[in-house]
């Protein structure tokens, strides 16, 4: 693999690991940074044992390793276990939320969480890789990803209820 | 299929990556588990919504030409690097001046701290009693005058690194004039001056555990059996002791220099 071949190879993943890199520090300068340190770090190694999506997820585990060494990431980062459900009554309004809530629900989430979603739901990765990205286990994702679509939809829910009153739930962005 | 083994397959089943068969069975369950069709419809609308409603950040075209530039600039000094070394190995004149200056600079240290013959007793001979020549033409040598032999040990020992085990200072005959450090054969030595009436001569004594002796032009004296060697009228007489080479330079005949001898070998 030549050079410019390898440069080219990165480059295709770039938005992928952007949105990551956003999703999880929340700050465009912080991301661009992380996205530069991942990249450099993955140019001085070797990518031919990556082709094709494996590189992606190798990127992406480069980037998550590189986020972990810099802030205290708790591995579950998930609250005590809640049992409620979304009232069915309501859960077909969630459809009627704009981006922005959205959004700001998702950065409700601890930032494991956050990337389990994101990796899982918006880039639609199988669990095994997932799990490889975040080093964990593929149970660890299932449960991981339950749980915080509980939070989202009871914060959503709240958000239906009063623009106001957002709840102090379990779990709460603890930066 | 139990409520755990299905809501394990939900992020298959959502994202489509479940066979015929296995999809079968999870619809299944959930048709018989209110429970599980809760969540797994819950999964269902949240996934959808963060999929297609919440915001998906594109890398900005800054950050693209900022990661370019860094790989250019990477690239620039590793290209550089790889070229000079491509250019070392694979140029033959360049190879070969390359290969002599490293060997050369390896080498020349070695030879001439192993390969450098030691100096033969000839030379030191000769050497020795131009320095003689030169003290008589320039004596006093400039610098302090110490006369007491323990100021001469310590000056020794300060400008030599080592003060030489002399145990004659001097007496009536043979008058310890002074001591000064020299230089024999680019080596440190310790220089004693004597008098003897009108006659000079001179002591040297320095390091030299590779100086060869000759056999031949051996002066028996008291049973030791020093080299004398006759450079422009003046004797000199050569002879080591342990790791030290001693020599006496003198104009003084050959019975004084016996005796001068005996004075400075005997312990």
């Amino acid at each position: 693999m030549t050079h410019t071949e390898r440069v080219a190879a990165l480059l295709v993943h770039l938005d992928a690991l952007y949105n990551l890199a956003m999703w999880v520090t929340c700050d465009t300068r912080d991301a661009e940074s992380l996205v530069r340190a991942t990249l450099r770090q993955a140019l001085s190694t070797a990518l031919a044992p990556f082709p094709g999506t494996k590189l992606r997820v190798h990127l992406l585990t480069v980037m998550w390793e590189t986020y972990c060494r810099h802030h205290s990431v708790h591995p579950d980062g998930l609250g005590p276990e809640s049992g409620e459900q979304a009232l069915p009554e309501k859960r077909s309004l969630l459809r009627t939320l704009s981006r922005a809530d959205l959004d700001a629900a998702l950065r409700q989430l601890p930032e494991a969480l956050r990337a389990t979603v994101i990796l899982s739901d918006m880039e639609g990765y199988p669990g095994e890789d997932v799990a490889a990205i975040l080093g964990t286990t593929k149970e660890r994702v299932q449960t991981a990803l339950m749980q915080a679509r509980r939070l989202l939809s009871q914060v959503l829910q709240s958000r239906l209820t009063s623009t106001q009153v957002w709840p102090a739930a379990e779990g709460e962005d603890s930066r | 299929m139990t409520c755990d083994e299905a809501q394990a397959q939900f992020e298959d089943l959502l994202h489509g990556r479940l066979s015929e068969e296995e999809s079968q069975l999870l619809r299944q369950h959930l048709n018989e588990c209110p429970r599980c069709l809760e969540a797994f419809d819950t999964a269902g609308l949240i996934a959808s919504l963060i999929r297609h409603r919440a915001s998906y950040h594109r890398a900005p075209d800054h950050l693209r030409e900022a990661i370019l530039a860094d790989i250019r600039r990477q690239s620039r000094v590793a290209g550089r690097l790889h070229w000079a070394l491509h250019w070392l190995w694979t140029t033959p004149p360049a190879l070969c001046a390359t290969t002599a200056v490293v060997i050369l600079a390896i080498a020349l240290p070695l030879y001439h701290r192993w390969v450098t013959p030691p100096p033969p007793a000839a030379a030191v001979v000769s050497e020795v009693a131009r320095d003689y020549i030169r003290l008589l033409i320039n004596y006093p040598p400039h610098g302090t005058d110490p006369t007491e032999p323990e100021q001469i040990r310590q000056w020794f020992q300060q400008a030599l690194g080592f003060s030489p085990p002399i145990h004659f200072w001097g007496n009536q005959d043979f008058k310890l004039l002074r001591g000064y450090p020299t230089y024999v054969m680019e080596r440190r030595a310790a220089c004693l001056i004597f008098k003897t009436g009108d006659v000079i001569s001179t002591l040297y004594v320095f390091p030299a555990t590779d100086l060869a002796i000759p056999r031949e032009n051996r002066r028996q004296i008291d049973g030791y059996a020093p080299y004398l060697a006759t450079v422009h009228e003046r004797r000199v007489l050569l002879w080591k002791q342990e790791d030290l080479a001693y020599l006496i330079v003198t104009r003084l005949q050959e019975a004084q220099l016996d005796q001068l001898f005996l004075r400075i070998r005997q312990p």
